[in-house]
This record gives structure tokens, sequence and C-alpha cells, in this order.
């Protein structure tokens, strides 16, 4: 006798087939495992209750079967990123430091050889730089000749003067180191080196000499004072 | 009782209903795409992943990407994600495959076998290189 096919099980293994093709794609992207998940474990109960059926009714296996495949397949793939998800949100931190130190160990793997000639070459630089530092250091020594400053009871108007263009240069030399790095000038390290040792022997002369100043000196350097201030203020806000 | 006309008994064929629902879900996710938008960032969909480990996924901004492609600004959707324009041209390619494969399942010009051999070929293939990036994604940090 023919052996007959019947359609049962048919309907159902096909709705799992679907279920299981949408449910790959959707397991695979880590966002939305969880709706690949849901669909997954969906197809496999249609697929096997149609592959039941069609084993019962002498139906064909083919689409349950099917069906059922690809629906374990999304399962498996949607249950292991969640197992992945939950390995994340019990380790937390942990894992992200692993992860982390995993991460430097690739990067050193492939590009060590590079950061490392980077770091030479920074390094380089640097030593340049303090060169060049150095260089400035040493000019500044040559910049101001106090060699014949004389130090007496009374300032006369030639020292005073000498000590107002000082603290003149001074403040231009600041007002140029401003600019400079406001334009992103690296040179501006330097000079802010220079500036600043300038600044403190000024000082220290301002200091001595303050006391003895004549009442006409005083104004005038009081004067001064103000209209240096205004200068480096307009400078400043300009940063 | 009547008996069912051929064209009947090919259109209820078990492939051709599959084809016709993928193709169906594929334009449901173009619509989706289409309503929801990347700027205004009103995806309903979360990511769980995200919601879960606080971290972005590979997969993450994807449904922003999707949206900002079906409005035709390419860049802006690689700039949501990476792998966003492959795996639009993943179910973009699919949608037309399926629209075609039920044109050739209905005029019959090819075995049914040699068809569902060819398109099963070509769909692995295609989804294997459109998602690969998240293939290995997922690979790396399974095994981390």
């Amino acid at each position: 006798m023919e052996d007959t096919k019947t359609n049962a099980g048919q309907g159902l293994g096909i709705a799992g087939l679907i279920m299981g093709i949408i449910a790959i794609p959707l397991a695979i992207l880590g966002c939305t495992s969880v709706l690949g998940l849901v669909l997954g474990v969906a197809g496999v109960v249609l697929s096997a209750v149609g592959l039941s059926q069609a084993t019962k009714s002498n139906g064909s296996k083919g689409l349950p079967t099917a069906g059922l495949v690809v629906s374990i397949l999304g399962t498996a793939i949607a249950l292991m990123w969640i197992l992945f998800f939950a390995r994340i949100a019990h380790e937390g931190g942990r894992f992200w430091s692993r992860e982390g130190i995993r991460i430097m160990e690739e990067i050193n793997e492939d590009f060590g050889e590079e950061i490392e000639e980077a770091f030479e070459d920074i390094g380089k630089e640097l030593e340049e730089l303090g060169k060049e530092l150095e260089d400035k250091l040493e000019d500044l020594e040559w910049d101001e000749d106090w060699s014949d400053f004389k130090w007496g009871e009374e300032i006369t108007d030639e020292e005073f003067e000498k000590v107002m263009d000082a603290y003149e240069s001074l403040i231009q030399d600041y007002v140029k180191l401003v600019e400079e790095a406001n334009q992103g000038d690296i040179n501006a390290l330097a000079e802010y080196v220079k500036v600043s040792t300038k600044a403190v022997a000024l000082a220290t002369k301002i200091t001595v000499i303050a006391p003895r100043l004549t009442e006409e000196q005083r104004e005038k350097f009081e004067e001064l004072q103000q209209k240096y201030e205004e200068a480096l203020d307009e400078a400043q806000e300009d940063q | 009782m009547k008996k069912p006309s051929m064209k009947h008994r090919r259109i209820n064929k078990p492939y051709n209903i599959v084809n016709l629902f993928l193709a169906g879900i594929i334009m449901m996710i173009f619509i989706y795409s289409g309503l929801f938008s990347a700027r205004k960032d009103n995806h309903p969909v979360p990511s769980f992943y995200e919601k879960i480990t606080g971290e972005p996924s590979p997969s993450s901004g994807l449904s922003r990407a999707f949206s900002e492609i079906v409005r035709g600004n390419l860049e802006s959707a690689k700039s949501y994600n990476q792998d966003s324009l492959l795996i639009f041209s993943f179910f973009l390619i699919q949608f037309v495959q399926r629209i075609l494969v039920s044109a050739l399942l209905y005029k019959q010009i090819l075995r049914i076998q040699y068809l569902l051999i060819a398109d099963l070929a070509i769909s692995t293939i295609l989804f294997l290189y459109c998602f690969k990036g998240q293939l290995l994604a997922m690979e790396k940090l399974m095994w981390t």
C-alpha cells in the first residue's frame, strides 16, 4: 500500500522555522539577544510540537526539523550572550579591569614598537627643549647687567631708572609670554622660567630699595606700577 | 470536493510562505527605521546589553544607524555603528532575494531543490560576510 504523507505539523513547522530564522540575527546582535532568546524558544516549542504531530500523523518531518535546528541555534547564541551579560553583571569592575589589561596587552603586542619609538621621539624632543631652556637661562644671566649697580643709602635717579627699566622689561616679557601661551607655543615654557627668575630677582631689588626711595621716586614707581598692572590685566583678559 | 488549482497549490508551498513572511518582517524593519528617528532618539526597543552591563555593545547604535540609512544619511549612520551599512545591506539584499525567490518559485523556472540550495548558500555567505564584525566581537568577548 502507498504511504500517503499528510500536512500534519507543517503549519507549526513553518512558524518555528520563521521564528528561528529571525532569532539568529537578533541573537547575534548583543543588544537584542533577549528578543532572540524569546523567539528562539518559541521556535523550538512550535517546531517540536509540529514534529510530534508530523510523526504521529505521518506528516512530512522536513519543515519542523529545519525549524527545530534553526531555533535551537538561535536560542543557543542568545543564551551565550545572556550568560556573558550575567558574567559581567556578576563580576562587575573585575571583568573590565581584566579586559582593560587584556586590551593593553593587545595594544602592546600590536603597536608596542611604534609606542616605544614615539616615546623615544618625545624623550629626544624633551631633551632638546631642556637644552634650549638651559641656553635661555644662560642668556638671562647676560640680559641684565647689574655689575655697576651700587647699593647706597640713597637711590640716585640713575639707579632708580635702571630698576624701572628692568621692571618695564619684565612686564613686556610677561605680556609676550601670555601671548605665546595663548597661541599654544611650547617655547612659552622656557620663557616662563626666564620671566619668573627675572621677577624674583627684581622683586628682591625693589624690596631693598623701596624704603630708600624719595617721595618723587615713590610716586613715579606707583604710577608705573599702576600702568603695568593695567597692561597685565589686559593681556590676561585676552586669554 | 473542489480540487485546488495549480496556482493555489504553488502559492501555498511552505518555502513560499517562509519567503513572504521573511520579506514582510524585513519590510517591518525598514518601516520601524523610518518611523523612529536617530536625532529624536525615540526607538522603543532598548539595548538589553547596555541595561545589564552598563557598557556599549558591538551592536550599539544599530537602530539609530538604520534610521539614518533610510533617510540617506550614510556618514551619520556609520558614526552610530561602524558595521551598520553592511548589516543594512544584508537585510536589503535579503528583501530583494525573498521576492526574487518567490517569483522564481511562482514561475517554476528552476527546480525547487536547486533554488533552495542556491538560496541557502547565498544567504549563509552573505550573513557571514555582513555580520562578520558582530561575530568576531562576540567570539572575542566570549573567550575573554
